[in-house]
């Protein structure tokens, strides 16, 4: 090792971070050669002296400029995301809370409110207009070809109502009364009925509810078309086959009247009246004679409950069924 | 002016053997990657006045040296998020101030290669008359000698080192870091550093022999 290869390590030497044969060969090297060994004594001592300077104090602002400076900066730039979603374990949870309670609440808005803004209104209702103007012979064809257009439209929550009532209901049969509108004899309920649209207008049975129901008839109770033909013995003694039905009950029951008896009750069923009368005994023949006089009565001879002073019978008026062709 | 280095450049280094290292500020840095300022703060106190030592002997200007400081503190906040922990965060630090101050050294020598420095050429007085710029009235450098200043023109000839040996100086004989160390902070092998060492002390030995003679 020469006195260049020496010098070249005398800095290494210095810090002990030569190899161990290297670390060897300067100190064998150095043992021998003065102007090495100067030039390692002035070495050590330039490295102590640039040891010996001090180190420097910060200033005693110096921490609180940085963090003000950090804080400032901080404030500026946090971005639209760190604001929204960090911490992320705190808000994720809460946003995603939040989008699902509003899609649900789209969800169950949008499902009942579309149906009402995109259903006309009523679209039976003016195709049952359309129809009244029409005679029923002409229904008859129309009904069939009318009828699909009404079934694709989307019920409102109020006629789904309906439709739950008519599950209870039984519908009135279609009684097509051919022919110009009769008198009346009553001003509220007869006057009524004169109003009604034929029945063959209708297009579905919801439609003939609604009118029902818009007109205040009582139709919990409305039996059947073969009901009426074969009504309940406990409570009929006699039925009353009319044209007119309300007319045709004020004409019963001023036949009891002037019998001597009396009416107990009168209730509206269907498309017919149920009377309920007292008559006194023996008068229930000649009643019936009276009967015969305003339509025909069934059973032509039975006769009525029978009591000691007095009696009790059933009328059951019903609109008389069109002749069949 | 040179193209200037990114302060906060180091962050990658290491790439092809990403070693993790045991640092004693690993909690203090996660914490402050979760954005906690109160750990920033800690290793702001634990670790500026280090930096603003290595700051002060690259520049030899205490305030642009705190003005160095702060922004590297500042940049490191900002990119905590960026350190992998391949190196140590001091490491880290040390890279960013260096890389800071010798932005800051470039744009000092800029501004000073347009200041005139008079020597024996007329300056202009207030009132528009020329005179001969007066000697200095501070102490000679025999004064200075006399007095015995030697930690003064040590300084100086630190300073007049070129900034890729000065800062090698200032790592290991003012700073006390392995060449390890050095060279992470550096970006260079620890070959490398000890050849610049070597040079760096052997120009400081040359300058002090010059200014001291025999008090070297």
């Amino acid at each position: 090792m020469n006195h260049d290869d020496v010098r070249h390590r005398l800095s290494d030497y210095i810090d002990g971070s030569l190899a161990d044969d290297e670390k060897t060969a300067v100190e064998e090297h150095l043992k021998t050669c003065s102007r090495c060994g100067d030039a390692l004594k002035e070495l050590r001592q330039t490295i102590e002296h640039i040891r010996s300077i001090e180190n420097m104090d910060p200033p005693a602002w110096m921490t609180g400029k940085i963090m003000a400076r950090v804080r400032a900066d901080q404030e500026k730039k946090k971005s639209l995301f760190q604001r929204l979603f960090l911490p992320l374990h705190i808000k994720l949870p809460l946003e995603a809370m939040g989008v699902l309670f509003l899609a649900v609440t789209a969800f169950f808005i949008y499902e009942n409110v579309r149906p009402a803004s995109e259903m006309p209104e009523a679209p039976v209702q003016i195709f049952a207009q359309k129809e009244k103007a029409h005679s029923p012979a002409v229904d008859k064809n129309r009904r069939t070809e009318a009828a699909p257009e009404s079934k694709p439209v989307p019920q409102k929550p109020e006629y789904k109502a309906l439709d739950m009532k008519r599950e209870y209901e039984t519908p009135p049969p279609p009684v097509p009364q051919p022919g110009p509108p009769r008198p009346t004899a009553s001003p509220t309920g007869p006057a009524t009925r004169s109003e009604q649209p034929e029945k063959g207008v209708y297009s579905d049975q919801r439609t003939r509810a609604q009118d029902g129901a818009a007109r205040g008839m009582i139709n919990q109770a409305a039996p059947a078309a073969e009901s009426q033909s074969q009504p309940d013995s406990a409570r009929m003694g006699i039925i009353l086959v009319v044209r007119d039905v309300y007319g045709s009950a004020e004409q019963a029951e001023e036949s009891v009247r002037q019998l001597g008896g009396a009416i107990l009750k009168r209730e509206a069923v269907g498309d017919g009246v149920i009377v309920t009368v007292s008559l006194p005994g023996g008068k229930e023949q000649q009643f019936r004679e009276r009967l015969k006089r305003i339509g025909e009565v069934k059973p032509p001879d039975t006769a009525g409950k029978q009591q000691d002073g007095m009696m009790t019978l059933e009328i059951r008026i019903v609109l008389r069924q069109p002749e069949r062709p | 002016m040179g193209k200037e280095t990114n302060p906060a450049a180091g962050l990658s280094y290491n790439k092809e053997e990403p070693v993790q290292v045991i640092d004693e500020d690993g909690v203090l840095v996660g914490r402050c990657r979760n954005g906690d300022l109160d750990a920033f703060e800690q290793l702001v106190v634990k670790h500026q006045k280090r930096m603003l030592n290595i700051a002060y002997r690259m520049l030899g200007d205490y305030a642009e040296a705190c003005e160095a400081v702060q922004d590297v503190f500042v940049s490191v906040w900002k990119n905590i998020r960026d350190f992998r922990g391949e190196s140590k965060f001091s490491t880290w630090l040390t890279t960013i101030t260096l890389n800071q101050a010798k932005n800051r050294l470039k744009q000092m020598r800029s501004r000073n290669s347009r200041i005139v420095l008079s020597l024996d050429e007329p300056v202009e007085t207030v009132d528009g008359s020329m005179s001969i710029d007066p000697p200095s009235s501070g102490p000679s450098p025999l004064e200075r000698l006399e007095a015995g200043d030697v930690r003064t023109k040590v300084r100086e000839c630190i300073a007049a080192l070129e900034p890729e040996y000065r800062e090698v100086i200032i790592l290991r004989d003012l700073q006390d870091l392995s060449y390890e160390e050095i060279g992470s902070a550096l970006k260079v092998r620890a070959g490398t550093v000890k050849s610049r060492l070597f040079r760096a002390r052997e120009a400081v030995k040359e300058c002090l022999k010059k200014a001291l003679g025999d008090v070297l």
